[in-house]
C-alpha cells in the first residue's frame, strides 16, 4: 500500500524517479564518410550509426526500397571479449529487429530497386537496452541522411522489479527485472513499429509498462528534435 | 524577416485541402506531413520542405542519365550510370543500352562499335526500370549520346558530326553516336 503511495517519488539507485529516464547525449553527421549518421550515449552506453545509400539492390526486381540494417557491437564493448569476430546470433537477431523497427517509418518507394545500408555499431553496452538505443540512433542517422520517412522512431524500454515498473533500466535494475519491455514508437503517426517482451506480467500491468515506454519515447522524440535543430543552427552559422 | 521554421520527419504541416504536398512532404489521413528534416515553405498553394543535404536520388523513367560505357557487345551496350539529372549518386547503378534505342533512324543498321566504346562517357534516358540488375536506356535523341570519348591515341576527343569525333592531338575521326553540344541545340 506504502509503496503504491510513494511510487512516483520512490528513488531509484541513482537517484532517479521511476519514470525518468538518463539525459541522453545525441549528435548528428558525425562520420564524414557516410551519407547521413548519429551517435548517443546513454549512462555508460555508446552507439554510433551510419547511413549509406540508396545503393543498388539486385537480388530481385522490387519496385519499393529496402532498408538493410546491421547490428554490430564492438569487440571492446563489452566486459567479456567475443572469440571471434563474426556476428553473434544475438546480433543478427537484432539487425533484423531493427530493419524491421525502421523499414515502417522509412518511405520505400522514394528509391526503388535499391536498398538503404544501416550500421549501427555499439561501443560500449554490458545491458540489453543496447538495441532501443541503436533503433534511436538508426532513426537519427536516416534523417541524418536526408531519407524521407513517415517519422521518427524513438525506442524505449522499461523493466519490472517487485511491483514497480522502471523507465530507461540500469544494468543492474535489468539484471534482477522479472520483466523488461522495448518499444519502439513512431510518435507523430501513433505507430508502434517494434515492441518486445522478455519474461512475464500480468496484463493490466503489461499497459501500464507500454503506456510507460510511450510517454518516454515521446519525450525522446522531443530530445532527437532538438539535436536535429541544433544541427540546422550550426550549419547556419557557417 | 520572416522566421526560418524548421520541421521534422512526422511534423503535422497542413490539412490537404489547405495546400498541396510538394517536396519532402506525404500526406496521411487528410494531412499533410513533412518526411524530411529542413526548412519548410509554402509557394503557390504547395508546401515543401528542404533540407541542407541533396534528396536521395535514384534512376526514374525520363531521367537524363550520364554513364561509363563497361562493355559493349553485338546487341547490347553495359554502363554505369553515374548522374542522376546531374546529381551524382553514392554508388553507380547499371544500365544497358539495347541496339534499336541507340539512335531513332535506321536502327537496324546500327553498329555498337562505330556507336560506343568502352570507357567513353554517354548521355542518356531512361526508358524502363529494367529487370533487378539493369536499368533500359535510350539514346534515340540528338542531345543524348556520347559527351566524353577518349582516341586511340589516348587523347580527348571533340565532336565532329553527329556520328564522329575528332582527336584532339592527332587529328583522327573516330564513329560514335555523339551527342549534340548544348551550344549547338536551336
Amino acid at each position: 500500500f506504502f509503496s503504491g503511495l510513494f511510487a512516483h517519488t520512490m528513488k531509484r539507485a541513482d537517484g532517479r524517479v521511476l519514470g525518468q529516464f538518463r539525459t541522453p547525449f545525441m549528435d548528428t553527421s558525425v562520420v564524414s564518410q557516410a551519407r547521413g549518421s548519429a551517435y548517443y550515449e546513454v549512462g555508460a552506453t555508446k552507439v554510433i550509426c551510419s547511413v549509406f545509400g540508396p545503393r543498388p539492390y539486385t537480388s530481385e526486381f522490387a519496385e519499393s526500397g529496402r532498408v538493410y540494417c546491421e547490428f554490430r557491437r564492438a569487440p571492446f564493448a563489452t566486459a567479456t571479449r567475443p572469440q571471434t569476430g563474426r556476428a553473434t546470433e544475438d546480433e543478427k537477431e537484432k539487425s533484423v529487429i531493427m530493419a524491421q523497427a525502421l523499414e515502417t517509418a522509412v518511405i520505400l518507394d522514394r528509391f526503388p530497386k535499391s536498398q538503404m545500408e544501416v550500421h549501427a555499431l555499439v561501443l560500449e553496452s554490458n545491458n540489453c537496452d543496447d538495441l532501443a538505443m541503436a533503433i534511436t540512433c538508426a532513426s537519427l542517422a536516416l534523417s541524418d541522411a536526408g531519407v524521407e520517412m513517415y517519422d521518427l522512431v524513438a525506442a524505449c524500454s522499461a523493466c519490472q522489479l517487485g511491483e514497480h515498473l522502471l523507465l530507461d533500466p540500469t544494468d543492474d535494475e535489468a539484471a534482477n527485472s522479472t520483466m523488461s519491455l522495448t518499444v519502439a514508437y513512431m510518435t507523430s503517426l501513433s505507430e508502434v513499429t517494434h515492441l518486445q517482451l522478455c519474461g512475464e506480467i500480468e496484463a493490466g500491468q503489461f499497459h501500464k509498462a507500454a503506456d510507460l515506454c510511450i510517454a518516454g519515447a515521446c519525450e525522446i522524440r522531443s530530445l532527437m528534435e532538438k539535436c536535429l535543430l541544433k544541427k540546422f543552427q550550426q550549419i547556419a552559422a557557417g | 524577416m520572416a522566421a526560418i521554421q524548421i520541421v521534422y520527419p512526422g511534423s503535422l504541416l497542413a490539412q490537404e485541402g489547405q495546400v498541396a504536398a510538394g517536396e519532402g512532404c506525404y500526406t496521411r489521413n487528410g494531412k499533410v506531413y513533412s518526411s524530411l528534416a529542413g526548412v519548410v515553405s509554402v509557394q503557390d498553394g504547395v508546401v515543401r520542405v528542404v533540407q541542407s543535404k541533396e534528396n536521395t536520388v535514384v534512376p526514374r523513367i525520363g531521367d537524363l542519365v550520364t554513364g561509363k560505357v563497361t562493355k559493349i557487345s553485338k546487341r547490347i551496350v553495359h554502363l554505369n550510370i553515374m548522374l542522376v539529372n546531374q546529381t551524382p549518386l553514392e554508388s553507380p547503378y547499371k544500365g544497358l543500352l539495347r541496339i534499336e534505342d541507340v539512335r531513332a533512324i535506321e536502327k537496324d543498321a546500327v553498329d555498337i562499335a562505330r556507336s560506343f566504346r568502352p570507357n567513353d562517357i554517354i548521355v542518356a534516358e531512361v526508358l524502363s526500370m529494367g529487370d533487378s540488375r539493369n536499368y533500359y536506356l535510350t539514346t534515340a535523341k540528338e542531345h543524348l549520346g556520347v559527351i566524353y570519348a577518349t582516341s586511340v591515341a589516348g587523347y580527348p576527343m571533340k565532336p565532329y558530326n553527329w556520328q564522329e569525333m575528332v582527336c584532339v592531338h592527332s587529328g583522327i575521326r573516330e564513329w560514335r553516336k555523339v551527342a549534340k553540344p548544348e551550344a549547338d541545340i536551336a
